[in-house]
């Protein structure tokens, strides 16, 4: 991954890190509210899907008891990332090899059942990709961040995201098409 | 193929992707980040070959072993202490607490904090999870004083989930089954109908069984404005008199009604004018530029974008 970049420029969210660094239960609120689909986007690139939802209410809890040692308020989100990142490993260390083959249970419903087999194919596909282009490509396809957005909330430049984005996509076009998706 | 076409509609979601990237962004997308109360269900499965039948059948016993191993410890921890009533001395889920008039009864909720039931009310344990504690207010009211990960307690009732952020706060439900949800420290989200609002510290917020969650107001704004929100919230078209009364209050202070009026107002006059005021206050975060550039596309903003450029509005919410 790329060096973190200062995100001083975003008025408002070193205090908002700060105040939670006091103990102010309602700031923290507020960066899980603004972080939770970054971390959520980050976890679904490294873990399987039914495991994000309790994965990323285990960085949270991290997050909240380690705060106090984040020297630096505007690596706030590059810091989420990292755990978010460590979590996902520790998670996948835990689990059996096989259990990867169950089913990846996306939002659907019985109609469009072929749809979810096609979709969870096609996000095995992006978490085959190397880190930093799954990671980037599952901000931008999974949460529907865009590429600004992705740089302000992971510290990553705006530079590196654009080209794990371009970079990233080709490799997944051109592994779907070895696995024979319909495309 | 085209690499160029990618690229920038990767980056900023400019022109139109080709097909097969607008297939691989719908199919993802339905992995996308959801609230807890709209936590993915899972989908019916088609016919399978028998041997994932038998694989699903093993992972099923090793997951049945793996959840009853869980079980037993969180056992241990399946009950909330009760204190003021007589005849209860703890609660499991499903058990039913009700107090009489002059009584109250406090709820230990595990290591996270405490409920006070107020008097004449009854209150149902639904869930002593280790991951959620849900509880189900019937009637009455209950005061939380709750300190735990955000979104791990919620309370239940008859008019709507509220979803504790991390505060302490008081509900109420009425005999209509309508809400009361009053904050003090923190935020509190509430959700049913489709609708989610959020209420800050100092704001309130009330639920109907038909309409879900209303549009927040500060508990201390002036009454004449709060009417004139509530009014607004519903009216098709607005009256030109409440929106001057929103127009001329102070925008800052007023900025979680006014985000929530933008946000969920009926008709599409007052979230214009609402977009407008938010528009002159806070910056459009870099992020979302594009999705903010005008009203229209701002009232057609999809969620991410929202909650981008809602960071920065909230931090005018006490």
């Amino acid at each position: 991954m790329s060096e973190p970049r200062d995100n001083s420029d975003v008025p408002g969210e070193p205090e908002l890190v700060r105040a939670a660094q006091r103990g102010d239960r309602g700031a923290f609120a507020r960066l899980y509210e603004s972080y939770a689909p970054v971390v959520h986007g980050v976890l679904i690139a490294h873990a399987r899907a039914s495991e994000v939802r309790d994965l990323v209410h285990d960085v949270f809890v991290s997050a909240l008891r380690n705060l106090e040692r984040l020297d630096e308020p505007a690596h706030f989100g590059a810091w989420l990332c990292r755990i978010a990142r460590n979590r996902a490993r520790d998670d996948h260390k835990r689990m059996r090899p096989e259990l990867g083959l169950v089913h990846e249970p996306a939002r659907v419903s019985v109609e469009d059942h072929g749809d979810a087999e096609l979709a969870a194919r096609v996000l095995r596909a992006l978490r085959d990709l190397p880190e930093a282009y799954r990671e980037t490509l599952a901000l931008r396809l999974v949460e529907g961040l865009s590429g600004p957005q992705i740089a302000d909330r992971t510290g990553m430049t705006p530079g590196s995201v654009r080209v794990n984005l371009c970079r990233g996509m080709k490799l997944l076009r051109e592994r779907l098409g070895e696995l024979e998706v319909p495309r | 193929m085209n690499d160029g076409r990618d690229e920038e509609y990767l980056w900023d979601k400019s022109g139109v992707p080709d097909a097969e990237l607008a297939r691989i962004e719908r199919l993802l997308g339905r992995y996308r980040f959801a609230s807890a109360s709209a936590r993915a269900p899972w989908s019916a499965r088609s016919a399978r070959p028998r041997w994932i039948l038998g694989f699903a059948l093993v992972a099923a016993a090793v997951l049945a072993v793996a959840v009853l191993w869980r079980a037993e410890r969180a056992g241990l921890r399946a009950s909330y202490a009760v204190a003021g009533l007589e005849s209860v001395e703890r609660a499991r889920a499903g058990d039913a607490l009700a107090t009489r008039a002059g009584e109250t009864a406090v709820l230990t909720i595990a290591s996270l904090g405490s409920v006070t039931l107020e008097p004449h009310s009854r209150l149902r344990v639904e869930d002593t999870g280790a991951r959620v504690h849900k509880l189900f207010l019937e009637r009455g009211a209950l005061r939380a004083s709750i300190f735990a990960r955000p979104e791990e307690f919620q309370v239940d009732t008859p008019s709507g989930l509220s979803i504790d952020l991390g505060c302490e706060y008081t509900l109420a439900v009425e005999d209509d089954g309508s809400s009361r949800v009053r904050v003090e420290t923190g935020r509190v989200a509430f959700a049913a109908a489709g609708r989610r609002v959020i209420v800050p510290a100092g704001a309130e917020m009330r639920a109907t069984r038909r309409d879900g969650p209303s549009v927040p107001v500060r508990v201390a704004a002036d009454a004449q404005l709060v009417a004139a929100i509530r009014r607004l919230e519903f009216a098709e078209p607005p009256e030109p008199a409440d929106v001057r009364r929103v127009l001329d209050s102070d925008w800052r202070e007023e900025s979680v009604s006014i985000w929530h009026l933008f946000v969920q107002a009926r008709s599409a006059t007052t979230r214009r004018e609402m977009y407008a005021v938010l528009a002159k206050l806070y910056p459009r975060p870099e992020g979302a530029r594009e999705a903010f550039s005008d009203v229209e596309r701002a009232l057609a903003a999809d969620q991410a974008a929202l909650d981008l450029w809602r960071s920065s509005v909230e931090r005018d919410w006490h």
